[in-house]
């Protein structure tokens, strides 16, 4: 489904990424982790087609090389600010980027989404409402056009257990009965091992890594210093 | 395209009551200056009183050529009421004729055919007095006129034509020789304004306000591009620079049709004259204007930098434009200055298309130039 290679990337001297390599299956979720800094939200831009890598390649759909506008097409990108109108309701949210998304979807089924994630605010403002609510509605408007690959960038960051529960439980039931592919950045180490099938580490601290593979879970290493 | 519509309008409907008052402001603002305008024509006419002890065919005459100058408003009122009115300033100055006035003008006899009372308030008393005076004066010319063409038919024991005639053909040919209107000023004010001269005025006034609601209404560009969801668009089916440029566009038609809304109201409400030319520039002035705004907001982060940018850009247009300041020392050292200058074809009515070329080049420019699509990180 998702396949990198060789892939780099330098703000000047300062290399974040160097010759990263890894691919990722149909279906799975893998989490992505790592110190602050280590380059997770940088990763996830280049593959969204948002930044531009300074070498290397990756595909989706095994696909190289397509133009960014097609790559997008298959993306759903969850932002790691919240990113929604403020002074629009959930509806207006949802509707406003329903018009202008590439698939067209009924009111109905733009509520049903929001509902399938516990978010039963229809008509209240984004400014009213509670900091779960807002990330599960950034999460809702990037599922509007029904991609096959999801990439999130800490999602869940500042909320409740519960609304943290609620989206990691619709992210499974999208994997395994949508057969969706999700790249998800988290700090969260129990929502790692309990959601993920799979953990992308990157950045040279082992921490993480030791963490996780104490917990059983299967950690791939890209380190900045792995030639 | 219907989709591009609702989703500006879902925006705008947010915010409809200032949306509305600066879409609005230029068709407001030109048609109260014109009310205004002929308003203080009215308002500035000078109250001068009339006494006459009898109205008699000469100081008919007399009264209907000072009812006709612009700046005065003849009252007609008693010798007391007069005084009365004079001594509260109520009336600038006062005239009084006696019921001899035609038969000392017959006779061409100058004493004591007016009074001319006045207060220490009396602003226009002079120019006053003299208009009337040589009003007096062409009656007292026809009527010598009248005389000497009497005696000449005598002296050659002829039988004179009626001294009515004579008088007739004598104001006749007056009107046809008369080569500077016999009008005054006060204050700065020029008595005879004519049609051109308001139009121009109230283009100004639509030129200054359309500038400056457009750059109001164009903050929506700063604070949408600059919004963290504006992030989203390239996971749309719209490209960012052809999502905002498509908005872009919605705004000209709306400007547009208001447009189009103002001149009307101007031409047949109003009784203003716009040809057909001057209406066509006036439209590209308009989108001039827009895209002009457009790419000014492109250099902006944050609303109150924009707004502050706004601000100058306008005084400086609008202070080198020759509106309020002259001009016309720089436009004789550098005559290009006036075809280079964004509002000076527009002052004149004209078209102009340096401006509208120059930022629909630079609009495709910017559309076409290859740059990261940059969402944005907390
Ligand atoms: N536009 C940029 N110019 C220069 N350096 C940048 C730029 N964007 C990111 N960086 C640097 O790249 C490195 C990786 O940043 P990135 O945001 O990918 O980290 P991260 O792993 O997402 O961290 P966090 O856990 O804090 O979100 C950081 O050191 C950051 O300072
Ligand atoms: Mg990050």
């Amino acid at each position: 489904m998702l396949n990198v290679r060789d892939l780099s990337k330098n703000y000047g001297e300062k290399h974040v990424l160097h010759k990263i390599n890894f691919h990722i299956h149909k279906g799975e979720i893998v989490g992505l982790v790592g110190e602050n800094g280590a380059g997770k939200s940088t990763l996830l831009h280049i593959l969204a087609t948002i930044e531009k890598q300074s070498s290397g390649h990756f595909s989706i759909d095994e696909e190289p090389d397509s133009k960014p506008a097609n790559i997008r097409k298959k993306i759903g990108f969850v932002p790691q600010e919240v990113a929604l109108w403020e002074d629009f309701t959930v509806k207006e949210n949802m509707t406003f980027f329903e018009k202008l998304s590439w698939k067209r979807r009924s009111i109905d089924e733009l509520k049903k989404l929001c509902e399938a994630m516990h978010l039963d605010a229809w008509n209240t403002k984004v400014r009213a409402l509670s900091g779960g609510m807002k990330r599960k509605l950034n999460m809702a408007i990037s599922l509007i056009h029904d991609p096959p690959i999801l990439f999130l960038d800490e999602p869940t960051v500042g909320i409740d257990l519960k609304s943290k529960k609620e989206i990691a439980d619709y992210l499974t039931h999208i994997a395994t009965t949508k057969d969706k592919t999700i790249l998800y950045i988290s700090h969260d180490m129990d929502e790692i091992t309990s959601m993920c099938t799979r953990v992308i580490s990157i950045g040279d601290d082992p921490f993480y890594d030791d963490i996780l593979t104490a917990e059983g879970m299967d950690v791939t290493t890209l380190s900045k210093n792995d030639e | 395209m219907m989709r591009l519509l609702h989703t500006r309008w879902m925006h705008v409907r947010k915010q409809y009551k200032s949306f509305l008052f600066w879409l609005l402001l230029p068709l407001f603002a030109s048609a109260v200056y014109v009310a205004v305008d002929t308003n203080i024509e009215d308002q500035l006419r000078i109250p001068v009183g009339i006494v006459m002890e009898e109205e008699t065919p000469l100081l008919q005459e007399l009264t209907d050529s000072m009812e006709n100058l612009p700046l005065i408003e003849v009252n007609y009122i008693s010798y007391h009421e007069a005084i009365h009115r004079l001594e509260n300033h109520q009336v600038d100055s006062v005239f009084e004729f006696p019921a001899e006035y035609d038969e000392a003008i017959l006779h061409n006899d100058r004493r004591g055919i007016v009074s001319h009372f006045t207060s220490n308030m009396s602003l226009a008393a002079i120019p006053v007095k003299e208009s009337v005076v040589s009003f007096i004066q062409e009656q007292l010319n026809r009527s010598k006129a009248a005389i000497a063409v009497e005696d000449l038919f005598e002296t050659h024991n002829l039988t004179p034509p009626p001294k009515e005639d004579v008088k007739q053909t004598s104001k006749e040919i007056q009107e046809s020789e008369r080569l500077i209107e016999t009008t005054f000023s006060t204050a700065g004010k020029q008595g005879n304004s004519n049609e051109t001269s308001a139009i121009i005025s109230v283009l100004d006034v639509w030129i200054v306000v359309v500038l400056f609601s457009t750059m109001m209404i164009f903050e929506w560009v700063v604070q949408e591009r600059n919004h963290p969801a504006f992030g989203r668009i390239p996971f749309t089916a719209y490209h960012p620079k052809q999502y905002i440029l498509s908005q872009v566009c919605i705004y000209i038609g709306m400007f547009l049709v208001i447009d189009f809304v103002t001149f009307s109201v101007l031409v047949y409400g109003m009784d203003q004259t716009i040809s057909l030319s001057m209406l066509i520039a006036c439209l590209m002035f308009r989108i001039t204007t827009v895209l002009g705004v457009f790419l000014l907001t492109l250099l902006f982060k944050q609303r109150f930098s924009y707004v502050l940018g706004a601000l100058i850009v306008c005084v400086v247009l609008i202070g080198t434009s020759g509106m309020i300041l002259p001009i016309e020392g720089i436009i004789r050292h550098f005559p290009l200055f006036a075809s280079l200058h964004p509002l000076q074809p527009m002052m004149h009515g004209e078209i102009g298309l340096t401006w509208l070329l120059i930022s629909m080049g630079l609009c495709f420019l910017w559309l076409f130039k290859k740059e990261n699509i940059h969402a944005k990180r907390s």
